[in-house]
């Protein structure tokens, strides 16, 4: 933690013992925003993915004694994966129950959307942090004429970019990596016949608000 | 040795900031550099450490100015370029991790000199003192040039004289003062060389001692080089004071 909080990684705004005690709660408040993410999207998907839904009443379901729930459809028709798993071979038209076993499973990005509402806020944060951070080198003084005097021209920008773009770089990571972790138990952990077929996914709208 | 040779910096496209500059500044000298406000003086001072950009050439012992070597420059200004969060012990902790020649030992015993709060946050300490703590890490960094521009704004005149005497006294001879001020009168005491800036271009570069000979001082030869009309002040009265005057009477 003491390298997380040293004077030597911090823009003008942040230097110096007197800001000791902000650079600490900034690190602090890092750390706990981080923690906040994984407990809230896990918490979502696992809410999500346990839920045990209601069977859709638009289509015909029987409950019959073996515990199944069945649905009419004609033959030669493909049900929604919104409706069942199974496909209905392409026979002449006459009627035959489909075993539907479990109302599936959204797909995952259904399942996973909006668990990470606050990465586009990070992003955005992540922007005024760096103006903040450069603007403290030109007000209320010019500790700008000193850095640029710096034999190592990078001292400037690595006090002004490091840590904001290493806090949004982390936040992506857990973020990628919370989603991989629930993709692979969406996957291998849910009921037999749960997974929806045809599961194009769209990743983006994961990360929608 | 600093030179400069044709150099010039326009603003915009109609203010011409300095037109056509050939000066070479030695080791070792304290060159003081006069002009009116808004000649061109602070804009030299920066376009020599490369805060702006400029046409023509400026080398540091034939060398362009770069990171490399602009270390060997340091800079004093009025407009402050201190750390405010930080003390002045944390500045010199800042300025020995970065320039390897800094003087630790000058620095204190500079500070010590003024009387200087080494441990409050500079932000919160008066003007006087945050020109103190400017001028003391220019001259403690360790530069082969010091440029120091209006380093005397807020120092009261005691705090001044004691610290010309303590100028000659620490500088070493390879050290190199430029002092841009218009405290013409205090300086010219100690100065070797005198550089006149108008409008942007040098109109006079001389040594003080060659004044002296003529048996003129510095703030004379500065008032014929400028054409000062010593008579404009009782002038502009007449017109002011007329003016007033013929109010009053049509009133």
């Amino acid at each position: 933690m003491k390298w997380l909080t040293s004077d030597k990684l911090y823009p003008a705004r942040w230097q110096g013992s007197a800001n000791a005690k902000k650079r600490k709660w900034y690190a602090i408040d890092s750390l706990l925003l981080l923690l906040l993410v994984v407990v809230y999207s896990c918490g979502c998907f696992a809410y999500r993915f346990l839920e045990d839904k209601e069977h859709n009443d638009d289509h015909v379901m029987l409950d019959f004694k073996d515990g199944n729930y069945y649905s009419w459809a004609s033959m030669g028709s493909t049900l929604s994966f919104e409706d069942c798993t199974y496909v209905v071979p392409d026979v002449p038209k006459t009627e035959t129950r489909v075993r539907v076993v479990y109302e599936p499973l959204p797909k995952f990005d259904k399942l996973m959307y909006g668990t990470f509402p606050l990465l586009p806020a990070v992003f955005v944060a992540t922007i005024f942090m760096i103006i903040l951070n450069y603007r403290s080198y030109r007000k209320p003084s010019n500790g700008y004429y000193v850095m640029r005097r710096l034999p190592n021209r990078w001292e400037m920008h690595k006090r002004c970019l490091l840590l904001p773009l290493a806090e949004l770089l982390l936040h992506v990571i857990i973020c990628v990596t919370v989603c991989l972790v629930c993709y692979f138990i969406y996957w291998h952990c849910s009921l037999p016949g749960r997974l929806p077929m045809y599961t194009t996914f769209r990743f983006w709208r994961i990360f929608a608000w | 040795m600093v030179e400069l040779k044709n150099v010039g910096k326009r603003y915009g496209k109609t203010v011409e900031a300095l037109s056509d500059i050939n000066l070479s500044i030695g080791q070792g000298e304290i060159i003081g550099l006069f002009g009116e406000n808004g000649a061109g003086k602070t804009t030299l001072m920066k376009c020599i450490l490369g805060f702006l950009g400029y046409t023509g050439e400026i080398l540091l012992d034939g060398e362009p100015i770069d990171r490399s070597n602009i270390a060997r420059l340091s800079f004093g200004t009025c407009e402050f370029s201190f750390f405010p969060e930080l003390t002045a012990m944390e500045h010199a902790d800042f300025y020995a991790d970065h320039f390897p020649k800094f003087r630790k030992e000058r620095f204190r015993g500079l500070i010590e000199f003024f009387e200087f709060p080494a441990y409050r946050p500079i932000k919160n300490l008066s003007m006087g003192q945050k020109s103190q703590i400017e001028v003391i890490l220019a001259l403690s960094q360790g530069a082969d040039y010091i440029f120091l521009d209006e380093p005397f704004v807020g120092h009261d005149i005691f705090n001044r004289e004691d610290f010309y005497k303590v100028l000659l006294g620490i500088l070493e001879p390879t050290e190199t003062i430029i002092l841009s001020t218009h405290l013409i009168e205090e300086v010219e005491g100690f100065i070797d060389r005198a550089v006149m800036i108008h409008k942007g271009k040098i109109i006079g570069d001389v040594q003080v001692a060659d004044i002296e000979e003529n048996g003129d001082t510095l703030v004379e030869y500065v008032k014929k080089l400028y054409g000062y009309e010593s008579d404009r002040v009782s002038r502009s009265l007449e017109i002011i004071t007329g003016e007033k005057t013929k109010r009053k009477s049509e009133e």
